[in-house]
């Protein structure tokens, strides 16, 4: 009985951890993101948590000083791609028990953070791979923009292929 | 009929909106909202918009409902009443 209501408690824990967020700066906390991944109902299965942070780079692509940093995103969208991402995450390899997506968009200075992404995995190879593929995918797929305004100009950032 | 066109980034920018509605009457294709709104705004539109052939530039990206027009019938595509058609330049997430 008692185990039934721990695994009850455990299973509403889960579900009200957003897996996929568009957010703004300091929106969201990052050991609350962790422990809402540990609380997942096969966590018990998983031994590693793997994380990937993006900050704001201080030196932009001019090489000049990076002022601030223009997040725009067509959020709709991009919410719908990064689900779609993260599915495929998860169906591509079943040791990955979770997978959470959270990107800032808004006006951000040099060091605040950009993009979050965490997975839980049963080995560490599974959740450093899923994190590393996010955000290969988080990087191309979505449509999100940035514009560096830096001390010699400002210009919106191509990624590299 | 009328189509409603969503503009981001640098576009955004260069049009000063972020969505349009347009009246289309002849021949509603894409090709034919693009010269539409050529005309609106000028030059540097269509400079970013069109490639030197008159094609669309490949530093572009137009997606119908969705869809990318690529994958359609290019500037080709065909509308439909209340249509959506975003607009926008290569993405750059993370």
């Amino acid at each position: 009985m008692e185990m039934k209501l721990q695994f009850s408690h455990q299973l509403q824990e889960a579900k009200k951890l957003e897996k996929v967020k568009i957010v703004r700066k300091n929106e969201f906390k990052l050991q609350e993101l962790i422990e809402g991944l540990k609380k997942n109902p096969k966590a018990f299965e998983c031994g590693a948590i793997a994380c990937f942070m993006g900050i704001v780079r201080g030196i932009g692509k001019n090489g000049s000083r990076v002022q601030k940093l223009f997040y725009e995103a067509w959020e709709e969208e991009a919410t719908k791609i990064l689900t779609k991402i993260r599915e495929e995450i998860l169906k591509e390899n079943k040791n990955v028990i979770d997978l959470l997506i959270y990107h800032v968009i808004d006006e951000l200075q040099p060091g605040d953070e950009t993009v979050f992404i965490a997975a839980i995995g049963k080995h560490r190879h599974d959740a450093i791979n899923a994190v590393s593929k996010t955000i290969e995918e988080v990087k191309t797929k979505p449509p999100i923009w940035k514009k560096e305004y830096t001390e010699k100009g400002s210009y919106w950032i191509r990624e590299e292929k | 009929m009328k189509v409603k066109v969503r503009f981001f980034a640098e576009l955004r920018e260069i049009v000063g909106i972020k969505e349009k509605i347009l009246e289309v009457t002849n021949s509603p294709t894409i090709y034919n909202v693009l010269n539409l709104l050529v005309n609106i705004y000028g030059k540097t539109f269509e400079e970013k918009i069109f490639d030197e052939k008159g094609g669309l530039s490949e530093n572009y990206i137009i997606l119908l409902n969705g869809k990318n027009i690529r994958l359609l019938k290019g500037l080709d595509t065909t509308l439909q009443d209340g249509d959506e058609i975003a607009i926008f330049p290569p993405v750059a997430g993370g």
